[in-house]
């Protein structure tokens, strides 16, 4: 069952595309190409969600749209400090790097600790997804192997966003393990122990103080 | 060579990893709730 | 790997309303609660009538409602199973006969289970859905083997496709 085969085409593509920016993130590729690859995979299933005609999938673009806003800055000012720390912008250069990125910027990680609850949808700002409110967002025209292909999106938006914290690491496996497994439960108990916010709130919070937080690890990257 | 060897095997397992990752947290979120939560390997056998 | 094999260990599940009186519903919210927790059978309590299999149905269909019950079983995809829960979605109940209603689900979509009770009890919910897991793998099945005159169903792109079977079938019959 599809509704029309532009909307099913832009499901699959956002699954490749994101694919695709995963892909060159493990490689080692450019940190500013990574996160605008996956914003391309992102406005694709936007894009789907607008080309039905059901108003809840519009409802879920609209907000979809909105956590583009409140996440993006955010990964391009954290992009910009590992950019000022190793001078490189590619993900290899932090892979490699002789010690932890979380030493010299630890606000950076606070920050990206605030905003991965957008990506992820997870509950204090899952406004994209919002389970029985507008019932999956983007998704809900999506069915059958199509919606498989939404659905591993989804996965592999784990795996993305799980390596980009194994990014603050360095070369240091055993720290970012314990990274990653740390971010694991601090998502799994925020996402328990709080309530949705709406989309002015979310937006506000993370425009306010995730974006200064990461804006002010900046300013100490440079002129330290 | 050895260098590529694992981002690669990472990129072609990603679904997979991320697969059990998302059924892990699943189980996980049902424990914290004192829920069972859902069998971990059933989707896949 | 046939995926399709797959469709009974994680079913998803819709649950819709048609007018009853709430006691049933809240039965069926406990069967997600810490008690009876029914996701550790692999389900979901979904909202989605095009991402769902099997439709849990409460309450006598009142007249404003059974339009809304006939699109959502229709907006289902092949196979799905029904369920009733209760005993006004079974038979009408108390509200039987009444000028707002039609003794029951079964007038307007086809019921697969029947789960009686006023209200049902979480064990017979989570009873008749197991049971509806038999019944959906059995229509897994009998949408694989060949319908009229035993024609072999197309597969098109790893989907089932039966709307040219007729105009194939035609030559053979004349």
């Amino acid at each position: 069952m599809i509704v029309h085969s532009a909307h099913a085409f832009l499901g699959i593509m956002h699954f490749v595309s994101l694919w695709f920016a995963l892909a060159v993130l493990l490689l080692g590729g450019d940190l500013i190409l990574v996160i605008f690859l996956h914003l391309l995979s992102t406005s694709l299933i936007i894009l789907a969600g607008f080309s039905t005609r059901s108003i809840f999938s519009h409802l879920g673009a609209n907000r979809t749209a909105i956590s583009i806003l409140a996440y993006e800055p955010v990964l391009i000012i954290i992009a910009v400090s590992i950019f000022m720390l190793t001078g490189s912008f590619d993900a290899s250069a932090a892979f490699n790097w002789d010690q932890p990125l979380l030493y010299k910027m630890p606000l950076a990680f606070i920050a990206l600790l605030l905003v991965l609850p957008i990506k992820l949808k997870k509950s204090p700002f899952d406004v994209a997804e919002a389970h029985q409110e507008v019932t999956g967002g983007v998704e809900i025209e999506f069915s059958g192997i199509f919606f498989e292909a939404v659905y591993t999106a989804k996965w592999l938006d784990y795996v993305f966003c799980y390596t980009l914290v194994f990014l603050f690491a360095g070369n240091n496996i055993l720290l970012g393990i314990g990274l990653m497994v740390f971010t694991f439960f601090y998502l799994n108990a925020l996402d328990n122990s709080s309530a949705r916010v709406n989309y002015k709130q979310m937006l506000r919070f993370s425009l306010t103080v995730s974006f200064s937080l990461a804006f002010i690890n900046l300013l100490i990257n440079i002129f330290t | 060579m050895n260098d590529l060897l694992i981002p690669v095997l990472l990129i072609l397992l990603a679904p997979l990893i991320g697969g059990l990752v998302y059924g892990f947290e699943r189980i996980i979120k049902a424990r914290m709730q004192r829920r069972i939560g859902p069998p971990f390997i059933t989707t896949l056998l | 790997m046939n995926l399709a094999s797959y469709r009974k260990k994680s079913p998803w599940i819709l649950h819709y309303n048609a007018g009853g009186c709430n006691g049933c519903d809240i039965e069926i919210l406990a069967c997600l609660g810490p008690k009876y927790d029914i996701e550790r059978f692999g389900m979901i309590n979904t909202g989605n009538p095009k991402q769902s299999d099997i439709l849990l149905v409460t309450g006598p269909v009142t007249k404003r409602s059974r339009e809304r019950l006939v699109e959502i079983y229709a907006q289902m995809p092949e196979p799905k199973v029904v369920v009733s829960c209760g005993a006004c979605a079974c038979t009408g109940g108390v509200f039987r006969g009444m000028y707002n209603c039609e003794g029951g689900v079964d007038q307007y979509i086809p019921v697969d289970v029947y789960v009686c009770g006023c209200g049902t009890r979480p064990e017979q919910i989570i009873d008749g859905v197991v049971q509806a897991l038999g019944i959906l793998e059995q229509k897994t099945k009998a949408m694989e083997v060949s319908v009229r005159l035993q024609k072999e169903p197309l597969k098109e792109e790893g989907q089932i496709n039966r709307r040219n079977i007729a105009d194939q079938i035609k030559p053979a019959l004349s």
